[in-house]
């Protein structure tokens, strides 16, 4: 029964067949079923009804598919008290539990109920979705000082008075969204605590679906910081939670865009880069379509990083011209840094030496203008392998170290860890073996304690015996470094 | 569920064949038919019959065409929508064309006896 659970589908031809002759049922009709709803409808118009007294059975379900029905078609014919209604059925149709839901019928109800409801206040659903993305994705600094005012009291714990306005939820979006690249850390702290205190809310949070909205928003940010810093089984639960919460939104074609962003750079982290290509090339696309232009320049800008990573150098220089002159990145500090990093990179593999050093000069001064630090560390291990690459292993070396500096600074163990594993590597190249060793034994345990190195891993043993013995093995190491870059 | 080996009617393979219980028809019924006529009478405004019917065609279709190892249910979904949506438009069609075009006792009703004699 547990194979049959996973996979219902294998069993369709012996379903037909099964069929051949009988009849099938189809749970009630759709007349009964409206009959029923307008009872159900009247109990909770009265208050005489509470969803725990739903049976969710077959004919409980079309009951409560009717039931939204009839709201819809209430609110596109009448008017007069239908959006609070249709409030009241959202919020009555969120409390039922509904099990086993593989085709989302709930999320189904919970969207078409508020699309019933918004469309009865007046606005056009393009409007609502315009609304959203401004307040969280171009705030202005008042709204901004406000959503971190809020997130700090939460993630204290302190008390949070009950009736938050939604613009007050939405300032708090925004914050994440501006503070996730600079601040992984303490953003994932505030983002868990919102999605934390939003689920624990008994008070509705907003109007019909503005809670899912808000959850999603929060867990699609924890998904980032923790993609950020190199944690990418845990970034993919917090998507599948925003997934869950998105599938309820009215218009959540936005959201979704930057939900497929959002794994498909865990992707890219996981060096999963060839079958990538297409899917960033298809992202920018639907970012522009969709009257995202700062999306559109990150998607095309990692489209690009994911062409380098391929060694197709030229496709990704074409890109990352284009995306250097642009008004959107020329406004973000951030990208801009960024987008000179690979530039320079790509200029230097296509053996422009003189471009490449000009381009990261203007990186480094577009870094030391703002205040990223992982920004500032990507960049400085860019320079490293970019000066490894023309063999100057020295100054490769003095690149890493200052990476290391910064991941230290802002608190990315892992990523500090990894660079130290670099750090080793060229050491050896060096002939200062006894540095290696000692990056090497700063590592390990920390790579360990985050469940980054399997137990069984080979190299990990054979590079640990190495340093015991005191001549460490550059080809464990090298294993190791491919393992953590597919990996983590 | 067990699988059984079969010799195929062309002879020579030898292909699985399942041997599945009555319960197992019965959660199949549960977890994958009634969703799907639900969604295509409720979301498309189908009768319990005509949903009925697009999800069984929608079936047929899945044992020629479907790749059960990118997203089944996804695929259902999308083939259950495509059918009541050109189900839909048939019958407006045919509704439309019989307005304009059909006999009269379609659109006013049964004729009268006088009508019916040809006018005699």
């Amino acid at each position: 029964m547990r194979a049959f659970a996973r996979e219902p589908i294998e069993i369709i031809p012996e379903w037909l067949a099964a069929t051949r002759d009988v009849e099938i049922a189809t749970g009630l009709s759709c007349e009964e079923a409206l009959l029923r709803a307008s009872k159900l409808r009247h109990l909770i118009r009265e208050g005489r009804v509470s969803p725990k007294d739903v049976e969710l059975d077959e004919e409980g379900k079309d009951v409560l598919h009717a039931l939204v029905k009839l709201i819809s078609e209430t609110a596109t014919k009448q008017g007069e008290g239908v959006a609070r209604e249709a409030e009241r059925i959202h919020g009555f149709l969120r409390e039922i539990d509904w099990p086993a839901d593989g085709f989302a019928e709930k999320a189904d109800l919970l969207r078409r109920c508020a699309i019933a409801g918004w469309s009865e206040r007046g606005v056009e659903l393009d409007e609502i979705a315009k609304y959203r993305h401004d307040s969280v994705c171009a705030p202005d600094p008042d709204c901004l000082a406000l959503g971190e005012g809020f997130l700090e009291s939460i993630t204290r714990g302190a008390a949070v008075e009950e009736a938050v306005e939604t613009k007050t939820l939405f300032s708090a979006a925004a914050s994440l969204r501006a503070r996730a690249d600079d601040e992984p850390l303490q953003t994932l702290k505030k983002a868990a605590a919102l999605h934390q205190w939003l689920s624990a809310r008994s008070q509705a949070v907003g109007s019909l679906d503005e809670a899912d909205l808000l959850l999603g928003i929060a867990a699609l940010w924890a998904g980032t910081t923790l993609r950020i810093s190199g944690h990418f089984q845990q970034a993919n639960r917090w998507f599948d939670l925003a997934q869950e919460r998105f599938l309820r939104v009215v218009n959540s074609a936005q959201q979704f865009a930057k939900l497929d962003y959002a794994r498909a750079t865990v992707l890219y982290q996981q060096s999963r880069c060839a079958e990538l290509v297409p899917i960033f090339k298809a992202l920018r696309s639907r970012f522009e379509k969709l009257g995202m232009p700062n999306d559109a320049a990150r998607a095309g800008f990692t489209e690009a990083m994911t062409l380098a990573s391929l060694n197709r150098w030229g496709e990704a220089l074409e890109i990352l011209e284009v995306l250097s002159e642009s008004s959107v990145v020329l406004a973000d500090g951030n990208l801009h840094a960024v987008v000179q990093v690979y530039l320079a990179t790509s200029l230097a593999q296509l053996r422009e030496r003189d471009r490449a050093e000009a381009a990261y000069a203007t990186a480094l001064r577009s870094v030391a203008s703002g205040r990223h630090p992982i920004v500032a560390a990507c960049l400085k291990w860019s320079i490293g392998d970019f000066y490894r690459s023309l063999g100057d292993a020295a100054r490769a070396l003095y690149f890493y170290r200052l990476v290391l500096t910064d991941y230290l600074s802002i608190g990315l163990r892992t990523l500090a860890a990894q660079i130290r594993l670099t750090i080793a590597d060229v050491s050896l190249e060096l002939g200062r073996d006894r540095e290696a060793e000692q990056e090497i034994v700063w590592a390990l345990p920390i790579l360990e304690e985050e469940g980054l190195v399997g137990e069984g891993l080979a190299a990990v043993s054979l590079l640990k015996e190495s340093v015991r013995r005191r001549k460490t093995d550059p080809r464990a190491l090298r294993e190791l470094r491919e393992h953590l870059r597919s990996n983590t | 569920m067990t699988t059984l080996p079969r010799r195929s009617p062309a002879g020579g393979r030898v292909v699985a064949r399942r041997v599945v219980t009555s319960a197992q028809l019965g959660e199949f019924h549960r977890s994958l038919f009634l969703p799907l006529v639900r969604r295509a009478a409720w979301r498309h405004g189908l009768s319990k019959e005509d949903a009925r019917d697009v999800v069984q065609e929608a079936f047929l279709l899945a044992i020629v065409k479907m790749d059960p190892d990118r997203n089944p249910k996804g695929w259902l979904v999308q083939v259950v929508d495509h059918l009541s949506v050109n189900l839909r438009r048939k019958d407006r069609r045919h509704a439309d064309l019989a307005a304009r075009w059909g006999p009269r006792e379609f659109q006013a009703g049964p004729m009268t006896p006088e009508e019916d004699s040809g006018g005699l």
